[in-house]
């Protein structure tokens, strides 16, 4: 069919050309395609109707003038585009859609550019590497891919969010996640889950609003880093931009793909391991002779006796327990899904032909969770259609569509209902199941048997996504297009929770349901002018125009019911105490912009951008704020001196400094806010917010980058310094609690980040079966708050529980006691006082800066492939240094008292109790009632997290052409991937998974996950 | 030409949908609030307005449940087992200044005093009405700065008294950046006089004009309940001071009088008096709670039980038996009743199982067998104004409505013939148990408070007696690093 059309064009070009007028000069060549060459390719002189096609030796000849482009184009193949100068041949070498010759990187409003045509500092990571990593939100590909950029995870539950940190934390109280932009409509990435209390802090498994996006529709992915990448979003730049391009179909006969995928996920790391019954036991009971003993004349052998007796605790759980036959009970081991299953499945296809193309797909996805009571599972649809309607009008509908439903379960804090503190906190003397197998529901200190609560409750989020978005391009002029791009994107989200009457938190009110429906409507409306021009012969210039407005539509309405008969879950079904609560707002961005870029001859490059925006988050007169990016680039390898420095491909300096912002904080905050109450059936007003001035947050971005390629490309990385200041910090200035306000946003204080980041990829072999290419990336990042409000004439300096945040120091730099080990002869916890010498009063103790925050200083990846005919081994580890996490659950799970040794449980740290006089160790002697300030924040529960993961580790074979021809498909390919099987932490005290969220303490959420993934991947 | 018509159409086209855009699009929306900066212009604005202050005072943080504990939790007869990590730090005296006891209270009270400043600063025309609402948020500020004397002050610590550092006094709503410092206690205790008295005369005045009706609203603060409030406070304060003595008498008296249908809870209906979601008989303020607008997990059921409807169960009696308090010699007595063992894990630990026994029960506030006690304390310390066998009345329809003799069936009454302090303190301790009375109480009386938290901490001693500086609570670490007022002598 290919064929049959192509030798119709052909007689019809040629018969063009037959009625062409000859003009000054010929020019002919061979058009090969790898070694191979091509007939039937049609040659154009771009902008006419005149041309020819190459003959069965892939040979063409044409008459053109100096100064014209040729366009050679074949149906499978890229164009490629030759502009005519003093010679008279030109061989061209095509090449394969999809086999881009030069990587073509997609940059902000649709601009895509070669590698050295680019100013600003970019990374991008293409859509079959994401593909290939299985991980049920697609932002978490990017960990160790991208330098400069850190993942921290808030939970291991399926689809749980993850915090990522583009060079750090540039702003104190609006957010620091990067903006997400999907096919140019910037998205909206709030947590998705219904489980959030009134303040919008998550209850339990959080959900990614990139969890709906399918990995295998993703073309690429760019990470925009610095001012000249990030200043055409202005406003919302300021922490980074990730950019996702979906797929689109390619010219040609339908491909299709298919892909499977199955695999099974555990725990990264085993984490601590908890007191057995015995080991409590003993602990118990030692505890109750060194509180006891002299009073009751107590040791070892006779404590027993005195235990069960009437002076001890009689009958207690401890005593129940050793008479029912001291078994065993794991209840960190009984809340795990040991080996979850993860399985995956998508299929895609797409085709088309100079009219336009078309990309459709389906996908499945289904995780259990590690930890029970959790799973996530997907649906997703995409769409993309692009079509010519005429010679000026083309148009593109896409929509990605994706319904998900995520189990959670109540975790990131000590609800009693949630798996984690299960595990973490259950005495091992609690029985799990009765005698007849069910679930034990008399458990200990008030807490769940989740075993029962995980399969009698519900904690159900429902969430259907539509994303779509959709372009009309008008071609005015040739070099002249107006484009107006609408993105519209719709979320339904419904939340439904239930707790039942007979175990758990349901108890106390018979049975609880509640629902949660949430609409978010948002819609980014996009209007575009482009114009393109040379002046002289190597002036050319590229210039934009942009109008940009976007809103957003909050809808929720929730209704809450207590007592449920039995078996009945639904919110509708319950028959008292009903409470509902509903709420509207919006927000709205409006912004113009204007970008121009220069190139003269491909070897100086100038970019500017400049943007006004207006959000309505902000005070009335604050609400236009100007921003504005120059970028500069010198491509050295393109100068004509160079010409003779073969080994050099690439060698270029690129530069840029510019200023965008940040408005990413609720809206209203300006205002002065009064909110609705209750009391006595009456209604009540409260006073709820002080507002004041509120403007844009600003920051100035400067970044200065070295790129080379050496040796045929053999060698290429790059280098960059980056410095970002944050000024007018939108900053949730602390205010005097007796103003009966705690905070008030304002524009305050000034942050900076400096840095350096690096990239070197070397392929150490090249050939035709063999090839092994080793790469890495390293960012540093060096946080320091410069100026904070001052108060009473002193820089504020706002001192918390576990840091600190004051002038001259990283944001949250930890601020804590230090702790001094155990006191030999008496078995005491010691703290160093401030002159140095040690104290047994925590009171008395010092609080000194450590050195760290929560956020690494150094964070990057190393990488291998190595690929022998058709098999192929890829490695990746990723890295992170110079943080701590806080182990702020040790007041529970390490006190030397009953709460760890009677009431929860500990861990087996504990063992390593201070007992005799010249013990030397850190864990202070065990009594009954302890003392509580042996958990308090301190150096003993502060932890490096320096590690190194290797994250994935993938092992493949790609089916020779021979196999896949018989098979009668194009491709096949086998792999099984493991992810994060190793860790190594530096900290040898560190039992628990280093990677934790953004606020680096160590939560009581699932932990990263390791995991091995078969997949099969076929193409037809 | 026609490109030139193009483009122009073109043009035209961006730039009036830009002017769309940009000339109303910004202004957002929101459903849940109103704009702060408006005043107060309507009677119906201003009840509103109160209500809210009110709903502030049953947050958990506040008499929902934490201030109430806060006592508890120090008193002689009970403690903080930190059973689930639950106000133990403040039974062990072990408060960090970045604690959230120590934070959530202090915010929550300067809350419900912002609430009562915007009541109290209505510009509404001056009628009997308006006063009447703006007199209970009077009371409201006044009672508030009381409570965070109370907690913060340092009135005990190296027995400084009224010389010793107080809380700031807020009377403005509207400037965050007031410069604030801590008044003494001698001022904070002028100042909440000053609002006590202000208050009183317009519920006065408008109970005269009628506003307060037959019945009592006891679900806000009505004229006899101000007096009865007075007349804790003044209890308070007489202790530094005897002269205020004569002023506990004298509300006390007023606020007796004033107390409508209000009586003494009889002894037949005492356990279950507790168990009803309404307001009691012998109340004269309550704070409402119901089975929507209640605190739920941080109610003071939950901290007190462990039973059928769960709870956590913190709190729990300190004494190894019931009997050890309430001895069965004297005759028996209905509170006794309070305390059980609650659940079947814990079966050794005793509870509070009848005050609190629901998570709706309205917060109690204010009993007139407190005001009575109140009135007696002050007589037999010596106010000059005490009648001494009012005082033993007082006495005698409290202990006579709790405690029996049994003698072949038939119940007598216990009396007084005499009172000596003793047995008022044993009075008031089990007449007042678990509603928030044992650390002032206990303060008041001199005595030191010893628990297992206390005991268990070599740095602590056996118990902490008066004048420690453990005593006060830290001023918050969130307050100092901006306002940079002084910190309490235990946690600088």
């Amino acid at each position: 069919m290919r064929s049959k059309y192509n030798w119709l064009l052909s007689i019809l070009l040629v018969f063009i050309v037959q009625v062409g007028y000859a003009q000054e000069k010929t020019l002919s060549g061979v058009v090969q395609e790898g070694g191979l060459t091509l007939p039937g390719v049609s040659v154009v002189i771009e902008g006419t109707q005149f041309g020819t096609q190459t003959d069965l030796d892939g040979k063409y000849s044409l008459k053109v003038k100096q100064g014209q482009t040729l366009v050679f184009s074949f149906i499978g193949m890229q164009d490629v585009k030759y502009k005519v100068g003093a010679a008279t041949t030109y061989n061209v070498d095509m090449a394969a859609d999809g086999e881009q010759l030069e990587e073509v990187v997609v940059l902000a409003y649709g601009q895509s550019k070669a590698k050295n045509e680019i100013t600003g500092n970019v990374v991008a990571v293409k859509g079959d590497v994401i593909g290939k990593t299985p991980v049920a939100s697609v932002d978490q590909a990017l960990q160790g891919r991208v330098a400069g950029l850190q993942i921290a995870s808030t939970s291991g539950s399926p689809g749980a969010v993850q915090n990522i940190r583009i060079r750090g934390r540039n702003s104190m109280s609006a957010t620091n996640e990067p903006l997400y932009v999907v096919d140019g409509m910037p998205i909206i990435t709030d947590n998705m889950s219904g489980a959030v209390d009134s303040n919008g802090n998550a209850t339990g498994t959080s959900l990614s609003a990139l969890a709906g996006i399918n990995s295998d529709d993703i073309e690429t992915m760019t990470v925009l880093k610095d001012a000249a990448a990030t200043a055409a979003y202005g406003a919302r730049g300021g922490n980074g931009v990730i950019l996702i391009t979906t797929k689109k179909g390619k010219r040609g006969e339908p491909a299709y793909t298919f892909k499977s995928t199955v695999g099974f996920q555990n725990f990264a790391r085993k984490g601590p391991q908890f007191l057995s019954g015995e080991q409590k036991k003993e602990l118990w009971l030692e505890a109750n002779i060194n509180t006891y003993g002299e009073e009751y004349n107590l040791d070892r052998n006779n404590v027993w006796d005195w235990y069960v007796g009437p002076d001890g605790y009689g009958n207690d759980a401890l005593a129940r327990w050793v008479n029912n036959g001291s078994i065993e009970n794991d209840w960190r081991k009984a809340v795990k899904n040991k080996d979850a299953l993860m399985t995956s499945i998508s299929f895609g296809v797409n085709g088309g032909d100079e009219k336009g193309t078309y990309y459709a797909s389906l996908g499945h996805d289904k995780y259990e969770g590690v930890v029970i009571g959790s799973d996530f599972r997907k649906i997703t649809g995409s769409f993309n259609m692009t079509r010519n309607l005429n010679e000026k009008l083309d148009i593109t509908i896409g929509a990605n569509v994706s319904n998900i439903a995520q189990n959670g379960i109540m975790e990131g804090g000590a609800y009693f209902s949630n798996p984690n503190l299960t595990g973490m906190f259950m005495s091992p003397w609690t029985a799990i199941y009765n005698e007849d197998g069910t679930p034990n529901l008399n458990t200990s200190a008030g807490l769940h048997n989740t075993l029962y609560t995980s399969a009698n409750n519900t904690t159900l989020n429902d969430i259907t996504r539509v994303i779509s978005s959709n372009a009309l391009g008008y071609k005015i002029l040739d070099n002249l297009k107006f484009e107006s791009n609408i993105g519209l994107d719709y979320t339904l989200a419904n939340f439904r929770l239930y707790y039942n009457p007979i175990h758990g938190d349901g108890r106390a009110y018979g049975g609880s349901a509640s629902q949660d429906e949430k609409r978010i409507f948002n819609y980014v409306w996009q209007n575009s002018l482009d114009y393109r021009f040379y002046l002289g012969e190597s002036h050319r210039f590229n210039v934009k125009a942009v109008t940009e407005y976007q809103k957003n539509k909050f809808n929720s309405l929730e209704g809450r019911g207590e007592v449920l008969p039995p078996g009945m879950t639904g919110l509708g079904t319950a028959a008292a105490n009903y409470t509902t609560y509903s709420s509207y707002y919006d927000w709205a961005q409006f912004s113009y912009f204007g970008m121009l870029n220069y190139d003269y001859q491909n070897r100086y490059l100038l970019d500017v951008t400049f943007r006004r925006e207006g959000s309505s988050r902000f005070s009335e007169d604050q609400r236009w704020g100007s921003f504005y990016a120059v970028g500069g680039a010198w491509n050295i390898s393109s100068e004509t001196f160079m010409q003779n420095a073969m080994a050099i491909n690439l060698l270029r300096l690129r530069g840029s400094y510019g200023t965008t912002g940040n408005s990413s904080i609720n809206p209203n905050m300006y205002m002065q806010l009064l909110n609705a109450g209750a009391y006595n059936n009456e209604s009540a007003i409260v006073a709820y917010q002080y507002g004041g001035p509120l403007g844009w947050e600003k920051q100035e971005k400067f970044d200065l980058g070295l790129e080379f390629g050496l040796f045929d490309n053999r060698l290429s990385g790059s280098f960059t310094y980056f410095q970002g200041k944050s000024k007018d910090l939108l900053y949730s200035r602390p205010l005097s609690m007796t103003s009966g306000y705690t905070s008030q946003w304002t524009n305050i204080g000034d942050m900076k980040n400096t840095g350096i980041e690096a990239e070197l990829n070397v392929d150490v072999v090249r050939s035709k079966d063999f090839n092994w290419s080793v790469g890495a990336n390293v960012g540093t990042v060096k946080n320091v708050v410069t100026k904070m409000p001052i108060v009473d004439g002193e820089p504020l300096q706002v001192i918390g529980g576990y840091n600190a945040t004051m002038e001259g120091k990283a944001y949250g730099t930890w601020y804590l006691k230090e702790y001094a080990g155990v006191d030999a002869q008496t078995g005491n916890a010691l703290w160093y006082k401030a002159d140095g010498t040690t104290t047994a009063n925590y009171n008395e103790a010092e609080r000194r800066f450590q050195d760290t925050s929560a956020l690494p200083k150094v964070t990057g990846g190393f990488n291998t492939h190595v690929d022998y005919k058709g098999f192929y081994l890829d490695a990746l580890f990723s890295f992170a240094l110079g943080y701590s996490v806080y182990d702020g659950w040790a007041s529970y799970t390490n006190t030397v008292n009953s709460r760890s040794l009677y009431t929860y449980n500990g861990t087996t740290d504990l063992m390593d109790r201070w007992q005799n006089p010249g013990d030397i160790t850190d864990v202070p002697k065990v009594s009954t009632g302890g003392n509580a300030s042996y958990t308090s924040p301190s150096t003993r529960w502060l932890y490096s997290g320096d590690h190194i993961r290797l994250r994935q580790l993938t092992f493949g074979y790609n089916l020779n052409k021979q196999a896949t021809r018989f098979v009668g498909v194009d491709a096949v390919n086998f792999s099984v991937s493991a992810m994060n099987p190793l860790t190594w932490v530096k900290d040898s005290r560190l039992k628990w998974d280093p990677e934790v969220d953004a606020t680096g303490y160590v939560e009581m959420a699932t932990p990263p996950l390791k995991s091995v993934v078969f997949t099969l991947n076929v193409k037809f | 030409m026609r490109k030139v018509l193009r483009i122009l159409t073109i043009v035209g086209f961006l730039g009036l949908g830009t002017m769309t855009f940009t000339s109303c699009s910004l202004d957002s929306e929101q459903s849940n609030y109103i704009d702060g900066n408006e005043p107060i212009t309507s009677t119906e604005k201003l009840i509103a307005s109160l209500n809210g202050a009110y709903a502030r005072m049953t947050s958990s943080t506040y008499y929902g449940r934490d201030i109430i504990v806060f006592s508890e939790a120090r008193a002689p007869y009970a403690y903080s087992s930190d059973r689930t990590g639950r106000f133990g730090n403040v039974s062990a005296f072990a408060l960090q200044t970045t604690h959230s006891y120590a934070k959530d209270t202090w915010l929550q009270i300067y809350r419900t005093i912002t609430n009562a400043n915007k009541v109290i600063e209505a510009a509404l025309e001056t009628s009997e009405k308006n006063n009447y609402y703006k007199g209970q948020a009077y009371v409201i500020r006044a009672l508030a700065h009381y409570d965070l004397v109370r907690i913060y002050g340092e009135q005990y610590v190296n027995g400084e008294g009224l010389a010793a550092l107080g809380v700031p006094y807020k009377t403005l709503s509207h400037s965050a950046d007031e410069s604030i410092k801590r008044m003494t206690v001698r001022e904070n205790m002028e100042a909440i006089y000053a609002d006590l008295e202000q208050g009183i005369a317009y519920l006065k005045a408008g109970k005269e004009a009628g506003l307060e009706g037959n019945s009592l609203v006891k679900a806000k603060i009505n004229y006899a309940a101000a007096l009865g409030l007075q007349s804790r406070i003044a209890l308070f304060f007489s202790q530094f001071d005897e002269s205020q003595l004569e002023l506990v008498v004298a509300a006390a008296e007023q606020a007796i009088e004033a107390r409508g249908n209000v009586v003494v809870l009889p002894r037949a209906g005492y356990i279950d008096g507790y168990k009803t979601d309404g307001i009691m008989t012998n109340s004269l303020f309550e704070l409402a709670q119901s089975g929507t607008d209640n605190q739920f997990t941080n109610s003071l059921q939950y901290i007190y039980s462990i039973g059928s409807n769960g709870g956590y169960g913190d709190v729990q009696w300190l004494p190894a038996t019931v009997e050890a308090v309430f001895d069965p010699a004297d005759g028996n007595d209905i509170r006794a009743k309070v305390i059980t063992v609650d659940g079947v894990n814990d079966t050794k630990a005793l509870r509070n199982t009848g005050k609190y026994v629901v998570r709706s029960s309205n917060i109690r506030m204010l009993r007139i067998e407190e005001v009575m006690l109140n009135y007696v304390e002050a007589t037999l310390e010596g106010a000059g104004n005490g009648d001494m066998g009012q005082a033993l009345d007082y006495m005698n329809q409290i202990v006579g409505s709790r405690v029996v003799t049994i003698k072949d069936g038939v119940e007598t009454p216990k009396q007084f013939t005499s009172i000596k302090k003793k047995d008022l303190q044993d009075l008031r301790m089990k007449e007042m148990m678990f509603e928030g009375f044992g650390f002032e109480d206990a303060m008041r009386w001199r005595k030191g408070i010893s628990n297992p938290k206390i005991t268990d901490n070599d740095d602590l001693g056996e118990s902490i007696e008066f004048g420690n500086p453990l005593l006060a609570f830290p001023i918050p670490e969130a307050e100092i690093n901006v306002s940079k007022i002084q910190q309490n002598q235990a946690y600088k």
